[in-house]
């Protein structure tokens, strides 16, 4: 009842509505609407995003996959690879293997990681006798992304060997049925070596013993000979 | 059900009254143009309205009374200046009052205005007493609610249109009402204020549920990308942290050591190398130092490297890192 007195006013006051009333109220509706809208405008913009960039992820995976199938590296034809395992067709296991100087296994390295994101599963070196390494890796398969980290998988330090030819010396050699030995020095040092030989302090290995000659392997894979000279006597 | 809302229509004629259920029975019927001019007077229209037999009528909430044009008095007027619609009433009562000799507030009328082309107005005016008005009502009035009176002549010209109850109010006699404009007014705003909102409310949900849709599917694509590449992330074996470590201590051996092998293939690591005892113990010392959670095991072997008279003893070692 108490209402009924509101209601005649209201009623009456319907009949006099202006042109002033009807477009507050028709902007008032605008902007009833616009909390709704511009909510699901975000979230369609951020869904779309998400869409976007996990697409373009998917994308790069898939160009990386077939990347991984094709390559061939011309530089370096000791280098053998191949994809080990697949998942829906995108490969999620990747060996590479070859035998090569430290030098070369960098260079190899980088260029991989340069160009695709891979992930140490397992890693085998083997030193051979010339100084080379055999190398086998297994690779997990990452998503590329523009910012990664890159990685030392190497066997050791690459570092510049400097051989100071002078501190050697060459006395002799001794040949026995299998095997050669000779006498070096180095610095104040005497050594006999043979084929294999590791000489600590000057960080280098012998590579081979022949008649007159020895030749000495550094750490990066570098050889030195050094040869039997008549005339040492006068050089001293 | 019908969809357009019915009315009864009466039609009065010189000699009786004929009632209509329908508008559309009135179509049909063979209505006779009142041609004499004489106007009944309140006896005869008794009598008249005797031919009715509304006993039999059903109940109806809407009548229209056609009434002979000559029952009432039609003045036509012709001006030479359009008149605004808010005067257009009051003109039509001046003149309705003129013809009647009726006080205003007793004159019923209507009109219709033509404009001419030579920006005349010809403004037809149709009226006649209150009094009179009751009486033609009279009998309709008692069987329902809202009566309304049309000069047959108006009736006619609007036979071809399909003439709604609204259009039949607005032609038909009135009083005069000062602020019938004004709601007319009000009426039309209210209707463009209701059609604004339906258009909004139309247009806004329309769009809410295109972006909604859009939202989906991208979300939906979303996830479907995500599912086939969590796979693919999931198929993999996860890096080998462990192993880099180790050939991280390996690549930092001394210049005295040499690697000969490593082989971080398994669960654990191990690797070879020759150097010296002596650099080999430090070694050791430093590593388990730096890595107090991992197992060692140690290999030794007596190495031959070079036979010296003062140098000191070179070991081939081989050890085994397990990770704890």
């Amino acid at each position: 009842m108490s209402l009924f007195p509101y209601l005649k006013i209201k009623i009456s006051s319907l009949s006099t509505i202006k042109g002033s009333v009807v477009l507050p109220l028709v902007m008032l509706q605008l902007a009833a609407w616009y909390p709704f809208l511009s909510q699901i405008q975000d979230d369609m913009n951020r869904h779309i995003r998400q869409k976007d960039r996990v697409n373009h992820e998917w994308e790069r995976v898939k160009q990386q996959a077939i990347k991984l199938h094709t390559i061939g590296f011309i530089d370096e034809p000791w280098a053998r690879h191949h994809v080990v395992a697949t998942q829906t067709n995108i490969p999620t296991k990747w060996s590479l293997e070859g035998t090569a100087s430290v030098a070369e296994w960098q260079g190899l390295l980088e260029k991989i990681e340069v160009q695709f994101a891979v992930g140490l599963l397992s890693v085998y070196w083997q030193r051979e006798d010339d100084g080379q390494w055999l190398g086998r890796f297994l690779f997990n398969i990452n998503v590329p992304k523009a910012n990664r980290e890159y990685h030392n998988w190497l066997p050791s330090k690459l570092r510049a060997y400097r051989f100071e030819r002078k501190d050697w010396h060459l006395l002799s050699t001794v040949r026995t049925d299998e095997s050669a030995s000779a006498l070096v020095t180095y610095k104040k040092s005497r050594y006999w070596v043979r084929k294999g030989s590791w000489l600590p302090e000057a960080g280098l290995s012998v590579n081979a013993v022949s008649f007159d000659q020895v030749i000495l392997i550094a750490k990066d894979g570098s050889k030195q000979s050094l040869i039997i000279r008549e005339a040492d006597g006068q050089d001293d | 059900m019908k969809l357009m809302p019915t009315y009864s229509v009466a039609v009065y004629s010189a000699q009786k009254c004929l009632y209509f259920d329908s508008a559309e029975a009135v179509r049909f019927a063979d209505l006779m143009p009142v041609s004499d001019d004489t106007i009944p007077d309140s006896h005869q229209l008794k009598s008249i309205q005797q031919t009715l037999s509304l006993e039999s009528a059903p109940s109806t909430s809407r009548i229209i009374v056609l009434v002979p044009d000559s029952w009432l008095s039609v003045s036509q007027h012709r001006i030479d200046h359009p008149i605004s619609s808010s005067l257009l009433p009051l003109a039509a009562l001046s003149y309705a009052v003129e013809t009647t000799f009726s006080p205003p507030e007793s004159v019923m009328f209507s009109y219709v205005q033509e404009a001419s082309p030579t920006k005349h107005t010809q403004l037809t005016v149709f009226a006649c007493s209150n009094e009179w008005a009751q009486q033609l009502l009279e009998p309709f009035q008692l069987l329902a609610k809202s009566c309304c009176m049309i000069p047959q002549g108006q009736w006619v010209d609007k036979k071809s249109r399909a003439y709604s109850w609204l259009l039949c109010t607005q032609c038909a006699l009135s009083l005069y009402q000062p602020d019938k404009e004004k709601r007319k007014k009000a009426r039309r705003l209210w209707g463009y204020l209701l059609l604004l909102s339906l258009l909004i409310h139309s247009v806004a949900s329309v769009y809410f549920w295109t972006l909604q849709q859009h939202s989906e599917k991208a979300l939906m694509t979303y996830q479907k990308t995500r599912l086939v590449q969590s796979d693919w992330v999931l198929a993999q074996e996860e890096g080998n942290i462990f192993s880099e470590s180790v050939l991280g201590l390996v690549q930092a051996l001394p210049k005295s050591a040499r690697l000969g092998q490593f082989d971080g293939s398994a669960s654990f690591v191990s690797f070879k190398m020759v150097l010296p005892k002596q650099e080999l113990d430090l070694l050791l010392g430093r590593w388990q130092k730096q890595r107090p959670d991992w197992r060692w095991e140690i290999e030794q072997s007596p190495y031959y490297s070079s036979l010296t008279m003062n140098q000191e003893e070179v070991v081939g070692v081989s050890i085994s890192v397990f990770e704890n």
